[in-house]
Formats: structure tokens, C-alpha cells, sequence
């Protein structure tokens, strides 16, 4: 299991940005590194093209993970958005849905975007079985 | 005066190939060095492999199985001057997997009992090898019929032992090919009146090695990963020795398609 995960700003933006630029769908990736330091993002299409649902693209899943063969890399995490606006006064609670924890299905840190008043924020989950871990996410520059 | 003819290793020369094996493991378990990691960036791929002692001392208990197996055939008196390459490869395959799945092990009883096990394991390996020499000994169907499971059980071990591992595919792949394709050629073997066939053995492993490369990335337990490799390495050699043996096609492929099907149901419904 994967305790945290350190994240470059960089990588923050480049996943804030293409979830962003998938609305009103959900938007879907990988995060690659080694050990707890993510060290590269792949931006997956959803072929699904839905606001509740995603599939990541098999020839773009599979290119990245040969890319990670390449680089000597494993799969960290998986991130999805939760596209659909949290209530006025609602905490802002990007949380697994029961379909992500019925569907989860990689030894990953499952990374869920959500919208909160126009602000897009996240948070990380292990997912094993019915059981939900929060794992904390550290946004680290030049780490 | 005849040497009478003789079926059984002698015990005190398997003891003492046993004790020799067991010894490497246990040495290992006991001593701590230095690990080492080797890692090639080649083109498309970045190969990584981490050196320890207890990778060595497989290695080693891998080649001491090997040439005990050939100190303790130079006694049989049914080989007559005969190669012995064939009655090593299993027990060879047989140690280094026990290394394998000992690294694996935590320490504490799990280790012992798989230490233990790994010892009763080896030594039936070596004594129906040697029984198997003999195809006129009075337990050679036996031996045979318990190297061919013992075959097919150890190959299932090595490869969920890879994935538990979390090794990468470019260490899988050619895992999976060599374990996969000297199984089929050992079983084949003892299945073909000890008839070598090679093209058979080079294409099951060639197909156990693809199914391995695309379920790879599958969100897979190990034991799932397992039963979908043996599925087609059980089926594909009963298929090539249903076949040699002049079996009508349709026949030919009844017991390998009931035991694919039943390996891949087994592998898609357990977790």
C-alpha cells in the first residue's frame, strides 16, 4: 500500500488543467514514479464521454504503460474527476463513489477531482475491497 | 555375476544432495549482504534487477541440484553410458523455485514449514527422476504420472511467484518462456517414450510467454495470472502428446480444451 504521494505542482496543473478541459465530462489519467514520488502524468481520453461514469482508452492506457516499462517507472495512481458541482454550503467532498469502489481494481492510489464553488480540488484513496484509506497527497516543488 | 538391477537412489547419496540444497537456503536465511542492483536502459525498455544474496544462493542451490542430480545418475545402472541432461532439468527447476518462493516467505514458521515442505518436495523429485531413468522399473508410471503433476504444480508456483514479485515484464517474458518451455519439453518427454520435441516445446512456450505479456497489465491476482499462463501450457502439451500419439483430432483436443476451460473458469472466478 502506498502510505502518501508526492506530487510536483507541475503535475498538479497538468491534471487540474485536463480535467478541466474535459467538463462537463469526467476527465481520466495515470500517475507514474517510483517508490511515493510521482514522476510523470499521462492524460487518458474517457471513452465513455460521460459526467458519472469513465473508461480509460485501451491503446492509450497501454502506450502508457509501455512508457513506463521504458522509463523504468511503476503505475502510482489513477485520477478521475467528479465533474458535477457540489451544492451551496456542501463540504467539498471529492470522495470514491460506490461504483469507484466497486470498480477499483489496481494496486493504486485512486486520485478523485472535484468542483467546489468554481475551485477544483482533490484528494487520494486506497481502495481495497469495500475498504476506503485516505492517502494524503503532497504537493512538493523540485522534489 | 549380474548387478541386479536397481530402482532407488541410494539414500545416503540423496541425503546428502538434499542436506547440501537445504543448507544453501537456510545460509541464506541466516546471512545478510550487500544487495545490488543492475539496471540497462535499452531501447524501448529499462531493464532493473535487484541482486541479492538470496537470488545468488538459488542460483547456486539451482547448480548444486544439477550436478548432485548428475553425481547420483553415474551410479545407475540403467543409464549405461547414456546422457543425463533430462533427469537434471527438473530437480534444477525444482530448487531454484523453492529458493524463490523462500525469499518470498517471511521469516518466522511460514519459512520453516516452507523450508520443510520444499525438502519433501525436492527429495520426491530426485527419487522419481532416478526411478524414471529405468523405463522398465516397477514404479516408472508412477514416477512419471508424479513428475508430470509435480511439473505443471512447480510451474504454477514460479509464475505466481513472479507476479507477487512485482517483477517487470521484460524479466517476465523470458521467465515465463524458459520455465514454460522446459516444462513442456520434460513432460512431453516423459509422455513421448523419452522422445525430445523440441518444435512442440519452442511453440508452447512461445504462446504461454504472449498470454503472459497481455495479461500482464491486467488488474490480475497472482494466482489469476497463474492459472491463466498453466491453462495453455496444460493444454497445449496434452494436446502435442494427443497428437504424437497419432490421436484422432477430435479427441486430441477433448482433454485440453476441458482443462483450459476449467483452468481459465477457475482463473476468472478466484481472487
Amino acid at each position: 500500500m502506498i502510505r502518501r504521494l508526492l506530487l510536483d505542482p507541475v503535475h498538479w496543473e497538468r491534471m487540474r488543467a485536463h480535467v478541466q478541459s474535459c467538463m462537463p465530462m469526467e476527465g481520466c489519467g495515470l500517475l507514474a514514479g517510483t517508490g511515493d514520488s510521482v514522476r510523470a502524468v499521462f492524460l487518458i481520453d474517457n471513452r465513455e464521454q460521460s459526467s458519472s461514469r469513465f473508461r480509460m482508452d485501451a491503446a492509450e492506457q497501454l502506450r502508457a504503460f509501455h512508457a513506463m516499462e521504458e522509463r523504468g517507472m511503476e503505475l502510482l495512481a489513477i485520477f478521475h474527476s467528479h465533474p458535477t458541482e457540489a451544492r451551496a454550503g456542501a463540504a467539498p467532498a471529492p470522495e470514491p463513489s460506490a461504483t469507484d469502489v466497486h470498480e477499483a481494481a489496481y494496486p493504486a492510489v485512486h486520485i478523485i477531482w472535484s468542483r467546489n464553488a468554481g475551485q477544483w480540488g482533490a484528494r487520494g484513496f486506497w481502495i481495497e475491497g469495500a475498504t476506503v484509506t485516505e492517502v494524503p497527497l503532497h504537493i512538493i516543488a523540485d522534489q | 555375476m549380474h548387478e541386479a538391477p536397481r530402482y532407488f537412489p541410494a539414500s545416503n547419496q540423496v541425503g546428502v544432495l538434499a542436506a547440501t540444497v537445504l543448507l544453501s537456503y537456510a545460509l541464506t536465511h541466516l546471512a545478510s549482504g550487500p544487495g545490488l542492483t543492475l539496471s540497462i536502459q535499452f531501447p524501448g525498455f529499462y531493464f532493473a534487477y535487484s541482486l541479492t544474496l538470496g537470488t545468488a544462493m538459488t542460483l547456486m542451490a539451482g547448480g548444486l541440484t544439477a550436478t548432485g542430480m548428475d553425481w547420483l545418475l553415474q551410479g545407475h545402472p540403467g543409464l549405461q553410458g547414456r546422457r543425463s541432461i533430462e533427469h537434471w532439468m527438473l530437480p534444477t527447476l525444482t530448487a531454484v523455485i523453492i529458493g524463490i518462493v523462500l525469499d518470498i516467505l517471511p521469516s518466522g514458521p511460514a519459512w520453516w514449514i516452507g523450508l520443510v515442505t520444499g525438502a519433501v518436495i525436492l527429495v520426491a523429485v530426485v527419487v522419481a527422476e532416478y526411478i524414471t531413468v529405468d523405463p522398465g522399473a516397477p514404479l516408472y508410471a508412477l514416477a512419471s504420472a508424479g513428475l508430470t503433476a509435480l511439473s505443471y504444480a512447480l510451474f504454477l508456483l514460479f509464475v505466481i511467484s513472479l507476479r507477487l514479485g512485482a517483477a517487470r515484464l521484460f524479466l517476465i517474458l523470458p521467465a515465463v518462456f524458459i520455465a514454460s518451455g522446459l516444462v513442456a519439453l520434460r513432460t512431453l518427454h516423459l509422455r513421448l517414450s523419452e522422445r525430445w520435441d523440441y518444435p512442440w516445446a519452442f511453440s508452447i512456450g512461445l504462446v504461454c510467454t504472449q498470454i503472459a505479456a497481455g495479461l500482464h497489465y491486467w488488474p490480475l491476482s497472482s494466482l489469476q495470472f497463474g492459472l491463466a499462463v498453466l491453462g495453455p501450457l496444460y493444454a497445449l502439451a496434452a494436446l502435442a502428446s494427443g497428437l504424437s500419439e497419432d490421436l484422432p483430432v477430435r479427441s486430441a483436443v477433448k482433454e485440453p480444451g476441458f482443462i483450459l476451460g476449467g483452468l481459465w473458469a477457475a482463473a476468472a472466478l478466484l481472487r
